[in-house]
């Protein structure tokens, strides 16, 4: 072994050291914040379900009143014409 | 809760962990910091380890990568930081060392280890990376060139030239 390699030998005679016993915790602390519970999800999913549901619903009770004005204005006018 | 194959990765390897952080960082506070990130990182990316390299060289990569980009992040944080990046090499920036705070440290070692440990920290990464996965992990070479993604030749290379820096800088005064 040469005088540059002696020089780091230092190094390698600190003692190594154990984590802190309660860094785990900490880890396993943000690994839940990190995590979506899965209840939460299925409300989400459930919520945004009901929300579609009832635009579809809302969209076709418009499209049937837009229908039936039509009806009314087209039998309005016909009669017009027979009148005519 | 972490699963059980979480918890085995985290027993056999924080010791190594925790201790290469310390030796990078140079005290308590930010060594946990940094394995706290190398677990959640490891935790995130598990599924995606294919088993090229071993697991050990995996975490090993990890904890190198993130021990730099916190010492990037200190760098950047620093005074005039932003004048040192836009007009030089911030692998070449000199950096303040604070004292290095180790709890394996032997008493008559101390005053040793503190100037080495401070020419160390004026070298570039790369060569920085090498001595330490050699001085303090012990590893050998094809190790070391698979944690940092490069030939053996190149990590030869990196601690001559590091060997030759010390050499130098630890030189007795005459």
């Amino acid at each position: 072994m040469n005088e540059k390699e002696e020089s780091w030998e230092i190094l390698s005679r600190i003692e190594r050291v154990e984590a802190p016993f309660y860094l785990f915790g900490k880890i396993e602390n943000r690994l839940a914040k990190t995590r979506v519970s899965p209840y939460l999800a299925l409300t989400a999913a459930a919520a945004l379900l009901l929300i579609c549901f009832l635009d579809v619903i809302a969209i076709n009770a418009k499209k049937d009143q837009k229908s039936t004005v039509y009806e009314s204005m087209r039998i309005d006018n016909s009669n017009q014409l027979y009148h005519e | 809760m972490a699963d059980k194959s979480f918890r085995e990765i985290y027993d056999r390897h924080s010791k190594m962990v925790y201790n290469l952080c310390l030796f990078y960082l140079q005290n308590i506070p930010d060594a946990e910091e940094a394995t706290q990130d190398v677990f959640m990182k490891v935790h995130e990316k598990k599924e995606s380890f294919t088993g090229r390299s071993s697991l050990k060289t995996w975490i090993y990569r990890i904890t190198v990568n993130q021990c730099l980009d916190m010492l990037k992040a200190k760098k950047r944080k620093k005074r005039f930081g932003f004048l040192v990046s836009l007009f030089g090499n911030e692998d070449e920036t000199p950096v303040d060392i604070p004292d290095f705070e180790h709890p394996g440290i032997k008493v008559e070692d101390k005053e040793a280890v503190l100037l080495i440990m401070k020419q160390l920290y004026q070298l570039p990464e790369q060569q920085k990376t090498a001595v330490l996965l050699r001085a303090v992990e012990g590893l050998g070479q094809e190790e070391i060139a698979s944690i940092m993604h490069i030939s053996v030749k190149a990590v030869e290379s990196l601690l001559s030239r590091a060997r030759a820096t010390l050499k130098i800088k630890l030189k007795p005064k005459e």
